[in-house]
């Protein structure tokens, strides 16, 4: 029996799971990117949100997850049978959709139903991962490694919201609409410097350099390994926790106030740090509030984007040729000034 | 006799203990990478450690030029149009669960292949979503990686070896040796009792700071660790870790662990004593993050370019984001790049990726299958003639092929009086820092250095970081620019590397101020005629380049060279670098 590692059990890796969480109480603050060293908890990360975040209502045994109750979004078979009154509701955990590397385009974006096609020949629309994962994430993990025509297919649908299929014969629509997490290692190669800035938090992940925290990684993955079912049992209660806390978050969001002295601190760091376009920050915002909601607030307070913007940020500076590493640092020196005004 | 007395005989049996314990515990384990030259010693090596598994475990041999497809399965086309439905072709991941892969030549596999395969490691499934299937299979398997690869240049994909919990070395074990008789290992035993073995939180924790100290392990070294002690632990018998448990995991799993590479130059492969292991290679550059300058002597000079020079100057041939300033003609640089017409096959598309190309027969039919009955159907609504097969436009595939192409990044550098006078130390300062960026990113670097009378090769093509810098250092400045006898060099160079498939980039290094023509001569109108032509041939052969004016105020002569190059030109920053660096960060991005 295969079980995920509970999220909470996640030793340190504090900014990825909090951009993670944030991520999960709005999805509209876009993808996430992790990149650092190897074998640090990313894909766990990643893979656990399934069983940590709150199930979700998708109709009946539909394909693209429709959401009951919006009919204008409905797949032509979740619209059929609302129309009959024999719309279904279930709930499912939420799509956490893996991207294997080697995956192809028609995988990816859905294709010729093969089995339909030979055996009766009908020609059928086979959804593929995109659908799978909407109003969930697909995650990619070694995201510098896809094939460039995959990863402009995936951003130009996390950008629209709508995978449009007009091949072979076929043209289908559907919304898919997901959280993008794209995870790698430097070392095998940078990212595109034009795909950056399409994901909305950015978050570097490090091995930990002390004892005690390799340590209790390695006692805790040891014991799940070895008794998973009980090491789920065992964090149950603060996966549950964390669960409630982050459907109460999703429930508040809109409530959220944004006051001016937050809007006003988001646009100083921006000016100061010479980030471009609307969409730092729109993330930053977003993203502060979605913190807010997550720690029970009812209103942003400059702490909220103080505390994100550092991932929001961090990858949308303009290559300062100093040092790359370092643009978490100029993000941190900027808010250090925006302080003592 | 080669088991001479000052061979510990442990090396042999210390390979044998490995390839028991892999048997023990493969899924935490993960595989061995061996490194291991073709022989005998192998041979007897890879027997004992396939039988270490036991008769009916199934064990493939893959290597390393596999396809993606054959590796993670796909659709079998034969047994589809016989069935008349989708049957899915396991993988050779997948035919291998609950035995072994054995990886030749792991150097060579490629990033997105060491990625599935890592992928299986982690989850004990290759998964597939290819050719309209998705399947999930079963692969749990030991890997036993064979690493052939001679020297610093070659080294298994990172992620793989990083994946792969124990390491030996065979190289050094002559063949008698590996004759020898040693402990006989009862695996079956061991695995049953692997489960109840265990480790004190003491032990645990000695573990985890020794796989620190050596400082370049990762957190799967250190879960490695305690498997092995655990497994090692398991094949004696006992049932908690003992020190001599921890001996053996920190001798197989840590001693030799491989990271990306290391700075190190004259690194030799013979195993070292056990004592001395944990000091033995510097910290690698990649684990501390993208390319700390550690390794860089810190000199001042140095220091201070760093601050002025863009990081990721040399980034940009990777990504291709240095823009051509002029319009250069497509070239052939861009023609190796994008559209490949040989190398490695990565997959379909639905159109020619270059002029002339042919359909690959394979996939176009594998593309019109599906659709036969549906156009036989077709067909019978509207009289076409009559064929057997129906095959349509759209159904054409071709092969896109990607060329594992390297990087040679060519400095030409202009170490005449005029550029002594100025700036030949910074310059200098400043390539030395390009040289690390470009050596971080496993590309080839070659320096012409152009004084005198005639620009003069100093460095062919190479990897070698260290070689690259005593040139440098040893380069004198002085005497007139032969600037037009510099070009030429370099478009020899680029030529003969561009042959070989690399990808170039040319890094010119002068204020532009060419004073001595190709005949050694220093007539103006001559030299002027000289530079020109040459720029223009090397602006014909359409490579990569940049000008970096070095000048103390930015040269028009030199910008003027970049525009008869088709190069950017960028001059070295000085004072303001903030500026200027701004300025150049939009210029690559933009």
């Amino acid at each position: 029996m295969a079980y995920s590692y509970p999220f909470s059990a996640i030793v340190g890796q504090e900014e990825m799971k909090r951009a993670l969480i944030l991520a999960a109480v709005d999805p509209s603050i876009g993808g996430i990117l992790v990149f650092g060293d190897r074998g640090t908890g990313k894909s766990t990360a990643v893979r656990a949100l399934a069983g940590l975040l709150p199930p979700i209502r998708v109709a009946g045994d539909c394909r693209y997850n429709c959401l009951p109750g919006a009919p204008e979004q409905y797949c032509p078979r979740c619209r059929e049978q609302a129309g009959a009154g024999k719309l279904k509701t279930r709930k499912i955990p939420i799509p956490v959709v893996d991207l294997p590397l080697g995956a192809t385009e028609d995988r990816v974006a859905g294709a010729l139903d093969l089995e339909k096609a030979l055996v009766s020949g009908e020609k059928a629309f086979e959804p593929g991962l995109l659908a799978s994962a909407h109003r969930g994430f697909l995650y990619i993990d070694e995201v510098n490694l896809l094939e460039d025509h995959l990863v402009d297919l995936l951003l130009d649908v996390a950008a629209s919201g709508v995978n449009i299929i007009e091949r072979e014969g076929l043209s289908v629509r559907h919304p898919a609409r997901f959280v993008l997490v794209g995870s790698g290692n430097p070392e095998e190669g940078e990212l595109r410097p034009q795909l950056l800035d399409r994901f909305g938090l950015s978050v570097e992940v490090a091995s930990p350099k002390d004892v005690a925290s390799r340590v209790e990684v390695v006692k805790r993955r040891d014991a799940f390994d070895r008794d998973g079912a009980a090491f789920l049992e065992a964090w149950k209660r603060k996966d549950a926790g964390l669960r409630s806390k982050i459907a109460r978050a999703q429930d508040a969001l809109a409530a959220v106030d944004m006051p001016d002295s937050a809007l006003e601190l988001s646009s100083l760091l921006c000016l100061r740090l010479g980030v471009d376009g609307l969409r730092g920050e729109l993330t930053l915002m977003r993203a502060a509030r979605a913190l807010a909601a997550f720690n029970g607030k009812r209103a942003v307070t400059p702490e909220d984007v103080r505390a994100v913007a550092v991932s929001a940020l961090r990858h949308r500076l303009r290559r300062d040729p100093l040092d790359e590493t370092g643009s978490g640092m100029r993000v941190e020196r900027a808010l250090a000034e925006v302080a003592t005004p | 006799m080669s088991a001479g007395s000052g061979e510990p005989p442990s090396l042999w049996e210390d390979a044998v203990l490995a390839a028991a314990m892999i048997a023990v515990d493969p899924s935490g384990l993960g595989g061995v990478n061996l490194r291991a030259r073709a022989g005998t010693v192998r041979d007897r090596w890879l027997e004992r450690a396939v039988a270490f598994f036991g008769p009916q475990a199934p064990v493939r041999r893959i290597a390393a030029g596999i396809s993606e497809a054959r590796l993670a399965g796909g659709l079998d086309i034969g047994a589809t149009i016989a069935a008349g439905r989708p049957v899915v072709e396991r993988g050779v991941l997948a035919c291998a669960d609950g035995g072994v892969v054995v990886l030749a030549m792991a150097e060579r596999l490629d990033a997105t292949a060491a990625g599935l395969v890592g992928m299986a490691l982690d989850s004990g499934h290759a998964r597939i979503e290819r050719d309209g299937v998705s399947a999930m299979q079963p692969a749990r398997f030991a890997l036993l990686a064979i690493d052939e690869g001679i020297g610093e240049d070659e080294a298994m994909a990172p992620s793989l070896a990083d994946r792969l919990g124990l390491r030996i070395d065979l190289n050094a074990i002559g063949w008698r040796e590996a004759e020898q008789p040693t402990e006989a290992y009862e695996v079956a035993p061991a695995r049953r009792l692997l489960a109840s073995v265990s480790a004190g939180d003491d032990m645990v924790q000695a573990l985890c700071a020794a796989a620190l100290s050596v400082g370049r392990c990762s957190l799967r070294g250190s879960l490695h660790l305690l498997r092995a002690a655990r497994a090692s632990a398991a094949l004696r018998g006992r049932l908690a870790v003992t020190v001599e448990d921890a001996a053996v995991a920190l001798r197989l799993v840590l001693g030799l662990r491989p990271m990306a590479d290391d700075a190190s130059d004259e690194q030799d492969d013979r195993p070292v004593p056990e004592e001395d292991q944990g000091e033995r290679a510097p910290e690698p550059p990649g684990e501390d993050g993208p390319a700390s300058p550690d390794e860089i002597p810190q000199d001042m000079l140095v220091q201070a370019i760093k601050a002025l020079l863009p990081r990721n100057l040399l980034a940009g041939l990777e990504s291709g984001r240095v823009a051509r300033s002029g319009r250069g003609p497509a070239g052939k640089a861009g023609a190796n790049r994008g559209r490949a017409r040989r190398g490695r096959a990565v997959g379909f598309a639905d159109r020619p990726p270059s002029p002339g190309a042919r359909p690959d027969v394979l996939a176009t039919l594998r593309q019109a299958a599906p659709w036969q009955r549906i156009r036989a159907q077709e067909a019978r609504q509207a009289p076409q003639p009559a064929s057997r097969l129906r095959i349509r436009k759209d159904d054409f595939r071709y092969v896109r092929y990607r060329e594992k192409t390297g990087t040679t990044a060519i400095f030409a550098v202009d170490a005449s009086g005029s550029a002594a006078l100025e700036r030949l130390g910074e310059t200098k300062g400043a390539v030395e820092l390009l040289l690390a960026e470009s050596y971080v990113r496993r590309d080839s670097v070659a320096l012409i250095a152009f004084r005198g009378e005639r620009a003069e090769t100093l460095l062919e093509p190479t990897r070698s970081l260290v070689r690259a810098k005593r040139c440098l250092s040893a380069l004198p400045g002085g005497g007139g620019t032969p600037l037009a006898s510099g070009i030429l060099a370099a478009l020899a160079m680029s030529s003969a590397a561009s042959a070989k498939g690399q990808t170039v980039m040319t890094v010119f290094l002068t204020d532009g101020r060419g004073n001595v023509a190709l005949d050694g001569t220093t007539g103006r109108e001559r030299v002027v005629e000289d530079t020109g032509r040459a720029a223009r041939l090397f602006r014909a052969a359409g490579y990569r380049s940049i000008v970096i004016d070095t000048a103390q105020r930015p040269q028009a002569r030199a910008e003027a060279l970049a525009h008869d190059l088709a190069a950017e030109y960028l001059p070295l920053p000085r004072g303001g670098a903030k500026v200027v660096a701004r300025e150049i960060s939009a210029r690559m991005e933009g």
